[in-house]
């Protein structure tokens, strides 16, 4: 009872039904008293006037925009638009840019990377390049200078980096990237640091042999900075940058060296 | 569609406008425009105090000097040495030739042992970053003992010609540093004379 003794007085009477007139001034003010004292206030003929003129100037408005040529502004937007459309070649697809077709020694920037293959190499069991053919399998090295572009380290094995870079054609099976230099497994690439390192592929023993053509895949993609829901550099619409054409050398036997 | 004719305005006559109420209306008027002004400029005021969009995630950093210790969570770090060179070895089988800057640090945990790592070690160079190299025996990743110190030495692979001009080097325990602490260790790489060789301390206690 002390909790419903403390709420307001109208509070109280709702809830328990009591048929209490409103008497607040808040609700209810009781009509024919105030409003017919006095025929023309200032306030009411202000509105009057305010009413007026906001007629007046609705009436100007529409009339005006009766003015606009509506259906000419249609009809113009849509000549222009198909003029340029078939200024810039009608709705046919754009062609797309075809991947560069290279040779070795020659340089190719895709993913903000420079690469250039150096040479290409068939041989069986490769010592020093990271994977071990099966039997009836093959070792396919490929050299390659690389160079990152961007400002920060990039990974080696990504799609976007030396991940990507494929042979054309042929299935690939194990890989392995490693430093030309020390035979150091490489995992980054630092901005702006040459780097000459020794890709290897196992593949099928009868889809290659020395003195063969193969084509060499180079990637390339795009840049995304992450904003607003996403962080971060992305690398995506991963796709062949370059095809390299190299004739593939010869490794002799399992004790030499890659080149 | 018809617009209804506008009312007759009652005949001015008929309103006697006294010189208050006209203020009043004035006032009236010009009170919510001021108002707009007021609360454009204060939002505006807003844009101009309110951090970038990334701030959240903005690294707390501890920033010193060579020979300094510094801390942040779950990490102190002492940069002893720094040196610049042709080339650099491990003291055992590793050895290469370019141009290198050799980081040997004191480093550890400061209250959590379990998976304490050194993850990050940058180094900040005009806009690049470059991290230390995974190549040769090096304290890159190095485990964290709570308390104890452990020494070792990092090394950067850095293009030709770019030891020049002040550096930035990036300690913390996690890969990903945002929103957590880093500690940085200011260097001038001019002040870093070049050395040919120079031999990578081996992983260890402090001393």
């Amino acid at each position: 009872m002390g909790a419903e003794c403390s709420l307001p007085a109208w509070r109280s009477s709702a809830r328990t039904g009591e048929r209490h007139a409103l008497r607040s001034s808040l609700y209810a003010v009781p009509v024919g008293e105030q409003q017919e004292a006095e025929p023309a206030t200032p306030a009411v003929a202000d509105a009057a006037t305010r009413a007026a003129s906001e007629a007046r100037m609705a009436a100007w408005a529409r009339k005006m925009t009766d003015r606009v040529p509506t259906g000419w502004l249609i009809s113009g937007a849509g000549a222009i638009l198909l003029a340029s459309t078939a200024a810039f070649g009608g709705l046919a697809d754009v062609p797309k840019p075809k991947p560069a077709e290279l040779h070795a020694g020659e340089h190719f920037i895709g993913s903000e990377l420079d690469m250039s293959v150096v040479s290409a190499a068939v041989g069986g069991e490769v010592k020093g390049a990271g994977v071990t053919p099966d039997v009836g399998e093959k070792t396919v090295v490929v050299v390659l200078d690389v160079t990152n572009e961007y400002t920060a380290p990039r990974t080696v094995r990504a799609k976007d980096t030396l991940g990507g870079i494929q042979l054309d054609g042929i299935e690939t099976h194990r890989y392995d990237v490693n430093r030309v230099v020390d035979g150091s497994g490489a995992s980054f690439l630092q901005p702006d640091v040459p780097t000459r390192v020794r890709i290897a592929w196992t593949v099928a023993g009868e889809a290659v042999s020395p003195g063969d053509e193969i084509r060499i895949m180079l990637p390339d993609s795009t840049r995304f900075t992450g904003s607003f829901v996403g962080r971060g550099e992305y690398w995506y619409d991963v796709r062949p940058g370059a095809y390299v054409t190299v004739t593939l050398d010869e490794i002799p036997s399992v004790d030499e060296e890659a080149p | 569609m018809t617009i209804p004719p506008p009312p007759v305005p009652s005949s001015p006559a008929a309103v006697p406008v006294a010189p208050a109420t006209s203020r009043r209306g004035f006032l009236r008027r010009a009170a919510p425009w001021a108002l707009s002004v007021v609360l454009v400029a204060a939002a505006w005021g807003l844009i101009q105090v309110q951090k970038h969009e990334d701030a959240p995630y903005e690294s707390f950093v501890s920033s010193t000097t060579v020979g300094e210790r510094a801390e942040t969570r779950n990490l102190s770090v002492t940069v002893t040495e720094v040196h610049a060179a042709r080339s650099v070895s491990d003291g055992q089988r590793w050895r290469a030739e370019g141009t290198w800057l050799v980081v040997d640090f004191d480093a550890a945990a400061l209250d959590d042992q379990f998976g304490a790592l050194l993850a990050t070690t940058d180094l900040r160079l005009g806009d690049r970053t470059y991290s230390a190299t995974e190549r040769g025996d090096t304290a890159k990743s190095m485990v964290l003992v709570t308390g104890v110190p452990r020494h070792g030495s990092i090394a950067f692979e850095l293009p030709e010609g770019a030891l020049t001009g002040p550096a930035t080097l990036v300690f913390a325990t996690e890969y990903d540093t945002s929103a957590d602490g880093v500690i940085e260790v200011s260097v001038d790489l001019d002040d870093v004379p070049m050395q040919n060789e120079v031999e990578l301390d081996p992983v260890g206690w402090a001393r």
